[in-house]
């Protein structure tokens, strides 16, 4: 259907990813409602997905289409999840709060972002399950305070709260640990934390 | 290093930005933060920080997993959760640990738009649950079910066990719970389901139901969708108790004693009378992980009667000792036999 030019040519593969996306568009559109305030952004963002896979599949087998259509779905998911802190942000500057002067900047893609990960991840371990719970279903799925709050059986200033609490966990977490990183930075290499912290995540991407 | 002055900016800090996350703030929350933010540097400061943490946070959803919905959530998690805790360690279960509790409120059917929760209880545990309608289950023993609210329907799937279901009337919106072969639909009342091999058994304690035989076992969704065929229905109401035929697609339906119309297990309880052994040890197996194994043939016919608590299986087997000639041999862990005792006293 699409001519292309460089990697496989059509005739060489039966598309796997086309069969895969007619299956599974309400589910990719289930994960987006998630994240996607309107309807338009949500079939765009599905049908960008799509595209994106057809040309990756293009150049090279994709093995588990779903899981792949997935992947890129969440991507996107989290390109909307960006938008909405980065709001936060704005609103701060819009109020003069004056940016971080501290060196502490984010990197994406950095050992640090890798390193965090893994400690987000653990701090959610200290959380109660319900500040737990109403915090992942906030920040890994972008359930709605609302959605959250009826889950939960709770109210949405209640949730509220959970979130809130849940960020001050987890801030205070990464805090003490690289605090203490700092501190005995002898007894255990960086590179030895990054494998420590490579084995969760590797752990949490298989699943 | 950090004072309790400064925890409490930190806290403070955190409540602005979960506000922020989602709501638009009025005038006069944001004149509110306005005047915390004017305090001081710090508090400038820190909000900053907390904004980043939060920004920070969106790698999360990286978390995020498509759920299988043929498999139970549970399950799958339960064994991953041990295959990788012999490979990789203390960290890594920290982390399974935390995807088990993630992975529960996003089970998805993936071809249906309606959305899939799904509960489960341990061999001699029971939970009540509050559906998002204030309809409640109660799960019993080593049961497990799934929701399918849609805008048309309140279906539930019954994939293992027992329930009852105490449901809040709304006419427009159907009550349903599959089961097997069965589709039990109600409105406004209170029925319990049991999805056993041959029959899936129904007691309803209020109001009434109304129970089909569909043609294909419907676990989720989609194979609902395929099985357009529903037969035509029973009635059945309060104090009755209907079975339901798996294979032939019949039903007998009986009226209850009063003593009967709300099972004993609604309150915890393991409740005989005058039932066979055989249906006594099967019914305690429902409740303990033991395997319980009948020596002698003859004990099987053998009447019992006794109110028991849910999961007191020693006490139970004490009162078998003791009340019923059955001596009850612990063989390791796992494995008790039940065999005709000397003494042979107190047989019914």
């Amino acid at each position: 259907m699409i001519k292309n030019k460089i990697g496989r040519s059509s005739q060489d593969y039966e598309s796997v990813v086309t069969p895969a996306f007619v299956k599974n568009q309400t589910f990719l559109k289930r994960f987006l409602t998630r994240f996607l305030s309107s309807s338009q952004d949500i079939e765009d963002v599905v049908q960008e997905s799509y595209l994106k896979a057809l040309s990756a599949e293009k150049k090279h087998e994709i093995n588990s289409p779903k899981a792949f259509l997935f992947r890129i779905a969440r991507n996107e998911a989290l390109k909307e999840l960006q938008k909405k802190s980065r709001r936060i942000t704005d609103y701060l500057d819009e109020l003069d709060i004056p940016e971080a002067a501290t060196s502490d900047t984010y990197i994406e893609d950095s050992s640090i972002a890798k390193e965090r990960f893994g400690l987000f991840c653990q701090s959610a371990l200290e959380m109660t399950p319900r500040c737990r719970k109403a915090f992942l279903m906030c920040k890994v799925y972008g359930f709605s305070y609302k959605e959250i709050a009826s889950h939960l059986g709770i109210s949405v200033s209640g949730v509220e709260k959970h979130v809130a609490r849940g960020l001050e966990i987890c801030n205070a977490y990464v805090d003490k640990v690289e605090g203490e990183k700092n501190q005995h930075k002898s007894s255990l290499s960086a590179s030895q934390l990054q494998q420590h912290y490579a084995a969760s995540v590797t752990a949490l991407k298989h699943k | 290093m950090k004072t309790s002055n400064s925890s409490t900016l930190n806290q403070q800090a955190c409540e602005w930005i979960a506000k922020l996350h989602e709501t638009e703030l009025t005038e006069h929350e944001h004149n509110e933060l306005k005047a915390w933010a004017a305090q001081s540097d710090e508090h400038k400061a820190e909000l900053r920080r907390m904004a980043q943490r939060w920004d920070e946070l969106n790698t999360l959803t990286l978390l995020a997993v498509p759920a299988d919905p043929k498999k139970p959530a549970r399950k799958s998690i339960a064994s991953y959760f041990s295959d990788v805790k012999l490979q990789l360690g203390v960290t890594a279960v920290a982390a399974l640990a935390l995807l088990a509790v993630m992975v529960s409120p996003y089970v998805t059917s993936e071809d249906s738009t309606p959305e899939l929760l799904s509960y489960s209880t341990d061999i001699g545990e029971q939970r009540l649950i509050t559906l998002p309608d204030n309809s409640t289950v109660l799960l019993n023993t080593k049961s497990q079910f799934s929701v399918a609210y849609s805008s048309g329907f309140r279906d539930l799937y019954l994939i293992q066990g027992e329930a009852h279901f105490d449901v809040m009337p709304n006419v427009e919106r159907p009550f349903r719970v599959f089961a097997g072969k069965s589709r039990v639909r109600a409105v406004g009342t209170a029925f319990s389901v049991y999805l056993k091999k041959a029959t899936v058994d129904v007691t309803v304690t209020h109001g009434s139901v109304a129970i089909n035989s569909i043609r294909e076992a419907a676990t989720e969704v989609a194979s609902l969708q395929q099985s357009s065929e529903i037969n035509p229905e029973s009635i059945v109401k309060a104090g009755h108790a209907a079975e339901f035929d798996q294979l032939a697609g019949t039903i007998e339906t009986v009226a209850l004693p009063v003593s009967a119309h709300v099972p004993a297990w609604h309150h915890g309880k393991l409740k005989f009378s005058g039932e066979r052994l055989e249906h006594v040890v099967e019914e305690i197996s429902r409740y303990s992980p033991l395997s319980i194994v009948i020596l002698d043939s003859e004990l099987r016919d053998l009447r019992i009667g006794g109110l028991f608590d849910v999961g007191e299986t020693k006490k139970m087997f004490q009162a078998l000792e003791s009340g019923f000639g059955i001596e009850v041999s612990y063989i390791n862990e796992n494995l008790v036999h039940l065999k005709a005792s000397e003494v042979g006293v107190g047989r019914l």
